[in-house]
């Protein structure tokens, strides 16, 4: 790797960092709005105008709140928790391509090896890269795990073993779900997956890969916790889960997490099953129109999750597991083997 | 795609099975009444299956699978002893006959032992150490549920996770052993592995080789319950539900015993000019004589004074694979043939006595000796089986125990007279082996017993798969140049030739 | 012999495996030694990525640190805080295991230092995914099929073992 590319690599890593805060405190208010909105409230709209400056307002007051370390906690696992529930739900973007490849533009200030590049944004274009994002979810698991252990409250503790065993269950069904776009795809690749959703738009893998389609948003849902899948946090039963004793800065950094992995799972429902920044016309659009297209896709699943969260009432615990491991589970696994016997007959695509 | 081809025909036994297995399991799992029966038929069939196409594989010695197995006659001939095992064991040991397994689910118990059945094979013809391993765990890991089949039960959940905790060491210990000789040699086929270490070996790789041999063998240790590697046995064995410590007690220990000799024979030995004028390419035989002698010693003298029937026959299965081990080293045709022989009528005769255990048990509901004090007034025809069980383990003829034994010392003795030290000790171990059998005997027949017990009743079933095992015991003599003709014909390691 | 630069980050991942190996044997507390193997299963990960074996490192994050060590996890966590079980492993028969486990390790050492290695012709670090997926198909298609009829087997057993017994 050369300086220069490091040195790209470096910039991306802060544009896309600084992308995904951005977009986390965007959607705690937009959440906010949204679901008032759909409940005939109005939501936060007192900060700054339409309640704009509401986030900035929420993250000050975190800022400021007392930390508070509960009797009894194991200190080391409690500070530790949110770090590692940061650092994975961070980690999971380095080989996620957030758009097509671009030329940069050729200005007179820029050094030669600059002009005209072509960029692809993403941060690391591992081979094995969905295996990664795969590997670096299931190690968030431990941050939830270790928050509710180390807290010394009975209701973290619960919330946290049923959001362990919650985050398995759909793993399973999660990462089966993947295996028929893989391949189809014929590589682990995330840019490779959506070059292959090239053309016409019956190609995208919303199509071509239904049922995949539809166990990936559901466990995609669940891994993230999300309603109504918020059984770690189910409120009415456990306070509110794992984080119940969590306060200031630490509640943040989990809340922070949840939400970035929320927006990875929409980024990758965007990419591995709605083609990307691909239009579905048959032509190749200029990355711009591509981009901005993939942003849409991205807006409206996650508009998507927090309409389910408007309307949808929680599972049971049983049903939960019922629904992953006697549904979900099967439904991937049939369509494995209905996927590879296409394949094998009559090669990808 | 064509390597696939050339091996299907080669392994139809494992497909019999396999297809057996998940049928079971769809009929278990549909739920309807008939489930039990259908799938104890459907193991019947399939194992039978198994069993005539075992026999019936003629085909030259080959690898197969891209070398992962080999099919040769001797594969053949321990797949059928496996897989007869298997057979005897579902077929005689139901589950109307244990007190043990009544009542429990009867579609996991019979996947199971196709499972274990499947896996025996596969480790009986692994010509891979990649093979070997796996197959190695397969039968293990099936086996550690087998043991905790008879759950809620406090004996048997011991038994099986202390199964379990020697079963990870030991293999541990292989694999440790595995790497390092693929480290060595750069390969994990046996026989590359053997043409790289024909190939002269410097002191300091010599020493490499003995200790990846004793890491190895602590795998088949474990899988045969040798010394230093059988501190699980008697715990297991007395812990498990009866059938399965029968079954366990033959079918993984003569599957251990075919791959040790794979593996000493094909990967470890040389042969001169022809291909049963072996050589050691390390001086393995010294260790695993020594191993032997341990083995047969600590389990006859360790079973001297067991009172619980099952711990005894735990002990004596022990010492039995002391003497089969002879055979290994003997490292000759002979020996090769004598291992077969022995494990052939240890089948017979293990599983009938545990026959009787269990058909005991069911009745009186006891595994102590003592509780088996005149059980000859109360069932004669019982004790007279388990008198020709007892005496064909002591190695009395004319049983086929006795032809067991004969084999292989015969085949240490004609080694020269540095091996006569070691028939020697086998021959006092035999002794000290006859007197705990006599002991099981004498309560049986002389001694009083303490209190009434009601008439012995044995259904039918029982009463002819007790005489059939004995039989089994007495009429392979009638035409034994049949057997040590089919014994012979399967003398071929392919790795050997 | 100079030291290069993979040579520090071997020395750093093999610092992380042992030393948290280490604690795991020697935590008085079930639940330390769980955590501690996490950074074991992670410097093990960090090794094999070392050696250019990607494929396999994120197999061994996601199969041990992601599934077998959060069961582990969730077993000790269950028993521990919930029924106020005390789970101290005592460092018993201290002296006898660590001179058994020198004498290992004397022997190994001198194993691994003596013996002469075969070395292979060595590569340069390329995506392994690819082979591998052509490996399980082809060369070791029987070990690959094998390990799914024991991956059966297993899960039939551990539902046997966890399910109620109430059925005939």
């Amino acid at each position: 790797m050369t300086l220069q590319a490091l040195l790209i690599a470096l910039v991306l890593i802060v544009v896309i960092f600084h992308a995904h805060l951005g977009l986390f405190s965007g959607m705690t208010l937009i959440e906010r709005r949204v679901l008032a909105f759909m409940q005939f409230r109005l939501g936060p709209n007192r900060t700054g105008p339409f309640g704009l400056l509401q986030p900035v307002a929420d993250g000050i007051k975190l800022f400021f709140k007392e930390e508070v370390m509960p009797e009894g906690a194991n200190k080391f696992g409690f500070f530790l928790a949110p770090m590692v529930a940061i650092v994975c739900a961070f980690s999971a973007m380095a080989v996620i391509p957030y758009g097509p490849a671009f030329h940069l533009p050729s200005f007179g200030f820029m050094p030669e090896w600059l002009r005209g590049r072509l960029i692809t944004p993403q941060i690391a274009d591992l081979e094995i890269g969905l295996l990664f994002i795969f590997a670096v979810n299931a190690v968030g698991v431990y941050a939830i795990v270790m928050a509710g252990w180390a807290a010394n409250n009975k209701f973290s503790l619960l919330g946290g073993l049923r959001s362990s065993a919650q985050m398995f269950s759909y793993e399973l069904a999660l990462g089966l779900s993947w295996v028929g776009i893989i391949m189809l795809a014929g590589s682990f690749k995330v840019g490779d997956i959506v070059e292959a959703q090239a053309g016409p738009i019956w190609k995208w893998n919303l199509f071509m890969q239904f049922p995949a389609f539809v166990v990936y948003l559901i466990a995609g849902t669940a891994e993230v916790s999300r309603l109504p899948f918020d059984l770690p946090e189910g409120e009415t039963e456990l306070v509110a889960g794992f984080h119940t004793e969590y306060s200031s800065m630490k509640f943040a950094l989990i809340q922070m997490a949840e939400y970035v992995n929320m927006i990875t799972v929409a980024v990758l429902v965007a990419l591995l099953f709605l083609g990307g920044w691909h239009l579905g016309l048959g032509f190749a659009a200029p990355p711009l129109v591509g981009f901005l297209a993939f942003l849409a896709k991205v807006g409206a699943i996650l508009f998507f999750f927090i309409w389910l969260r408007g309307t949808l009432p929680r599972f049971r615990y049983d049903q939960l597991m019922d629904f992953g491991w006697k549904i979900l589970i099967p439904i991937a696994a049939i369509n494995i083997l209905v996927t590879a016997g296409l394949v094998a007959f009559l090669g990808q695509r | 795609m064509p390597e696939v081809l050339k091996s299907l025909p080669r392994f139809l036994p494992e497909i019999a099975l396999t297809a057996a297995l998940l049928l079971v399991v769809l009929v278990d799992a549909t739920g309807i009444k008939a489930r039990n029966a259908l799938s104890r038929l459907l193991t019947a069939l399939g194992l039978a299956a198994a069993l005539a196409l075992s026999l019936a594989d003629h085909g030259v010695p080959s690898e197969t699978w891209s070398g992962m197995l080999v099919a040769d006659p001797m594969g053949s001939f321990f797949k059928a002893l496996l897989v007869g095992a298997s057979l005897v064991v579902a077929l005689a040991f139901t589950f109307r006959n244990s007190a043990e397994l009544h009542g429990l689910g009867q579609g996991e118990f019979h996947a199971l032992l196709l499972a274990v059945t499947l896996s025996n094979l596969l480790l009986a013809s692994a010509n891979d150490l990649a093979m070997l391993y796996l197959a190695l765990e397969m039968v293990s890991i099936t086996s550690y549920v087998m043991v905790a089949y008879f759950k809620g039960d406090r004996m048997s959940n011991e038994a099986s996770l202390k199964y379990v905790l020697f079963g990870a060491v030991s293999t541990g210990a292989m694999v440790y052993g595995m790497s390092l000789l693929y480290g060595l040699t750069g390969s994990t086929s046996l026989p590359t592995i053997r043409a790289f270490l024909s190939e002269g070996l410097t002191d300091q790789n010599r020493f490499a080789v003995y200790l990846i041999a004793l890491l190895i063998f602590a795998g088949f240790g474990f899988k045969t319950a040798a010394v230093p590697f059988h501190f699980w046995c008697p715990d297991v064995y007395q812990g498990a539900p009866t059938p399965v410590t029968a079954f366990l007690s033959v079918a993984p220990k003569a599957a251990g015993f075919s791959i040790m000799l794979r593996f000493f024979f094909g990967g470890l030995s040389s042969h001169g000019a022809t291909p049963w004028d072996l050589s050691g390419l390390i001086d393995w035989t010294w260790l695993l004589m020594l191993i032997s002698v341990l083995t047969m010693t600590v389990g006859n003298v360790a079973a001297l004074t067991q009172t619980n029937m099952k711990r005894l026959l735990a002990y004596s299965s022990i010492a039995h694979a002391g003497y089969v081990m002879m055979g290994v080293v003997a490292l000759s045709e002979n020996g090769a043939r004598a291992l077969m022989i022995y494990l052939l009528a240890y089948v017979v005769m293990n599983l009938g006595a545990f026959l009787v255990v269990t058909l005991v048990h069911k009745q009186d509901g006891t595994f102590d000796l003592r509780d088996y004090a005149g059980l000859s007034k109360r069932a004669p025809g019982l004790t007279f089986a388990m008198a020709i069980f007892l005496f064909s383990l002591m190695g009395i003829p004319p049983l086929v125990g006795f032809m067991g034994k004969f084999y292989v010392f015969a085949a240490v003795i004609e080694r020269g007279p540095s091996y006569w030290a070691y028939g020697t000790i086998g021959a006092v171990n035999a002794a000290i082996g006859a007197y705990y059998y006599a002991r099981v005997l004498k309560t049986m027949i002389i001694d009083e017993p303490h209190v009434e017990k009601p008439a012995f009743r044995l259904p039918t079933a029982d009463l002819a798969w007790i005489a059939a095992l004995a039989a089994a015991n007495i009429l392979p003599l009638l035409f034994w140049s049949r057997v040590e003709a089919w014994a012979r014909a399967s003398l071929s390691i392919y790795a050997g030739l | 012999m100079h030291f290069t630069a993979s040579d520090g980050v071997f020395l750093a991942f093999a610092a992380i495996t042992v030393g948290s190996a280490v604690v795991v044997t020697l935590a008085r507390s079930l639940i330390y030694s769980a955590f501690a193997l996490l950074f074991t299963f992670f410097g093990v990960a960090g090794l094999y990525l070392l050696l250019g074996a990607d494929f396999i490192a994120a197999s061994q994050l996601l199969i041990y640190v992601g599934g077998i060590l959060v069961l582990l996890l969730f077993g000790v966590m269950l028993t521990h805080k919930l029924y106020d079980l005390d789970l101290k492993s005592e460092v018993t028969q201290f002296a006898p295991a660590a001179i058994v486990a020198a004498g290992l390790f004397v022997v190994l050492a001198v194993l691994g230092f003596r013996t002469t290695w075969k070395i292979g012709p060595g590569r340069a670090p390329s995506a392994t995914t690819d082979e591998i997926g052509h490996l399980f198909m082809g060369q070791y298609l029987l070990p690959f099929e094998a390990a799914s009829v024991l991956l059966l087997v297993a899960l039939i057993g551990a539902a046997m073992i966890v399910r109620r017994k109430k059925e005939a």
